[in-house]
């Protein structure tokens, strides 16, 4: 490196300084300018977490978030040169440093990871659709399904209700976020253990009504009959509405 | 190597124009607009790799509808740390991806031991670092297969600075070989904030490397400090700072830098017209190359 230790040295001083805010002699600097950097790094990243995690921001008291801010930014060393990939980051350092038992908020991981995921559906890279035709039958055709999903098990319903309410019915929820392709909207469903069941078959394997009805049927221990078929027919139905399942595959 | 710019065509067409930052705020807008109509836009690179959906398409729309051109905010040029090859690689994919006519970086470091500040950081003014700097420019613009333009940065204080700001950039220019792409409003804040003669300034750097130039507003937060915002309009000193600079160097395109408290898309028509027409005057009458 044609760079003196001495030049490196100071430069992480200064990097030093940013992160933790801890004032140390900086050679050749005008001391009381350095707090503008502090300022400038800490509210890129602060900004860019707020408007990540707006729930959790606007829930949490003001001095537990700016304290999380202050400590990740001191502890965590920024790994992705993309800024709005940062969230993610966020995420797993608050898990890791279980901030959730420290302040008393149990659902605080899941509604982190839960508001990451709109981001991510919302901002990830555009993958490839099967060719399609929105003519078909759910009997006769193959389902082609949206390949822009998550799945996500949740123990609080903050997808349904205020994290307030949602504090009250911890239970077992799956919520579907998918990306619609028209819009690039973010949708979100409450779906059942046999709705996701449904939507993991389909994602894997080309597979006709009849087959899945067998296949459901087995795995939930529940009869092969008309109102399973009118059960499952709605669901599918529904999530064709909703552009989850855009259309069925084009026979050759 | 491709020498400065990658088509010269188009090129062409967006030298003597104004482009402004492309930015999610506005960019609706300025895809539907008819009152807002820059020559060309300007992505950071950062803001749109990887990125696919509502945003994505709005990209692909606004590359089909406007030239673009790239100013990276995360090659962290003057950093102690190693490049980050992986991020180059993806760098280079975009620019040819997008057609992009110009990349561009700030003489600055933001990453150092070994986190990312999201920040511009001054590089200390020192011989060693002209060294370390230019070196790795050369390795880029080896890499890309063309030059980069490499911004004079607004900096709040110097640090552990053993030469003078114009000599240092000056050195980095010539060693690295590499474009210059001169924010005006940078020289201005930084002869403000540091008490130099802003024309002095200029008249020492090697402007026969200006390939482009940065235009913006900032905020005056107390009697001897100006913070770079890009969240004002251009004040007038700036414009005539601006008029005085065109005179010294040959035609290049210039860009509106609002990153945000953005106004009505009539006022931002408004600075790209006023820019527009300092440009026409200086440029368009006495086509002459200078160099």
């Amino acid at each position: 490196m044609l760079l003196n230790t001495d030049t490196a040295y100071i430069q992480g001083q200064l990097a030093k300084y940013c992160r933790t805010g801890e004032t140390e002699p900086i050679l050749g600097a005008r001391q009381g300018r350095l707090k503008e950097y502090r300022q400038l790094v800490y509210s890129v990243v602060n900004n860019t977490l707020e408007q990540a995690y707006p729930i959790t921001y606007n829930y949490i008291k003001e001095e537990e978030w700016e304290l999380m801010i202050a400590s990740f930014l001191k502890e965590h060393a920024c790994q992705n040169n993309q800024v709005w990939k940062l969230p993610l980051e966020f995420y797993d350092y608050v898990k890791e440093k279980n901030f959730q038992e420290s302040f008393n908020y149990p659902f605080l991981n899941e509604l982190l990871y839960f508001e990451w995921l709109e981001i991510e559906l919302h901002t990830m890279p555009d993958m490839p659709y099967p060719t399609y035709t929105t003519e078909g039958s759910f009997e006769q055709d193959f389902i082609v399904l949206n390949p822009e999903y998550k799945m996500v098990m949740l123990s609080y319903p903050i997808h349904l209700m205020p994290v307030q309410e949602a504090l009250k019915n911890k239970g077992s929820y799956i919520s579907l976020i998918f990306r619609e392709r028209e819009t690039g909207r973010v949708k979100f469903m409450n779906i059942s253990a046999l709705h996701a069941y449904l939507i993991e078959r389909l994602s894997h394997d080309e597979v006709l009504l009849a087959n899945l009805l067998n296949n459901v049927s087995v795995a939930f221990y529940i009869p092969n009959n008309e109102i399973l078929t009118k059960h499952i027919l709605l669901f599918l139905n529904d999530l064709k509405q909703q552009g989850m399942i855009p259309g069925f595959k084009i026979n050759n | 190597m491709v020498l400065y710019p990658f088509n010269t065509k188009l090129f062409t067409i967006m030298k003597t124009n104004v482009g402004i930052g492309f930015r999610r705020d506005f960019a609706e807008e300025l895809l539907q607009s008819s009152v807002l109509k820059p020559a060309f836009i300007e992505l950071a690179p950062e803001n749109w790799i990887d990125m696919g959906g509502y945003w994505g398409k709005m990209l692909r729309k606004a590359a089909e509808q406007f030239p673009v051109t790239c100013h990276g905010l995360s090659l962290s040029i003057g950093s102690p740390e190693e490049l980050d090859w992986d991020f180059i690689k993806k760098i280079k994919i975009f620019l040819n991806e997008y057609n992009v006519q110009v990349y561009s970086e700030h003489l600055s470091y933001t990453k150092c031991n070994n986190a990312h500040l999201y920040d511009l950081l001054p590089i200390p003014f020192r011989e060693d670092a002209v060294h370390h700097v230019a070196e790795r420019i050369r390795q880029v613009q080896d890499f890309l297969e063309c030059k980069i333009a490499i911004e004079n940065v607004s900096y709040y204080t110097p640090v552990a600075a053993e030469m003078e700001e114009h000599a240092f950039v000056s050195a980095i220019l010539e060693e690295a070989d590499c474009n210059l792409l001169l924010d005006v409003n940078n020289v201005y804040v930084n002869s403000f904030n540091h008490n130099y003669n802003a024309k002095a300034y200029i008249e020492k750097l090697p402007l026969e490397r200006v390939a482009y130039i940065h235009m913006a507003g900032h905020e005056k937060v107390s009697d001897d400090l100006i913070i770079d915002t890009h969240g004002e309009p251009i004040i007038d000193p700036v414009y005539e700072l601006f008029e005085w600079t065109l005179d010294k160097i040959n035609p290049v395109p210039v860009l509106l830098e609002r990153d945000f408290n953005f106004p009505e898309m009539k006022e931002l028509q408004g600075e790209l017209t006023t820019l527009q027409s300092i440009c026409n005057k200086k440029w368009n009458k006495a086509y002459v190359v200078k160099y």
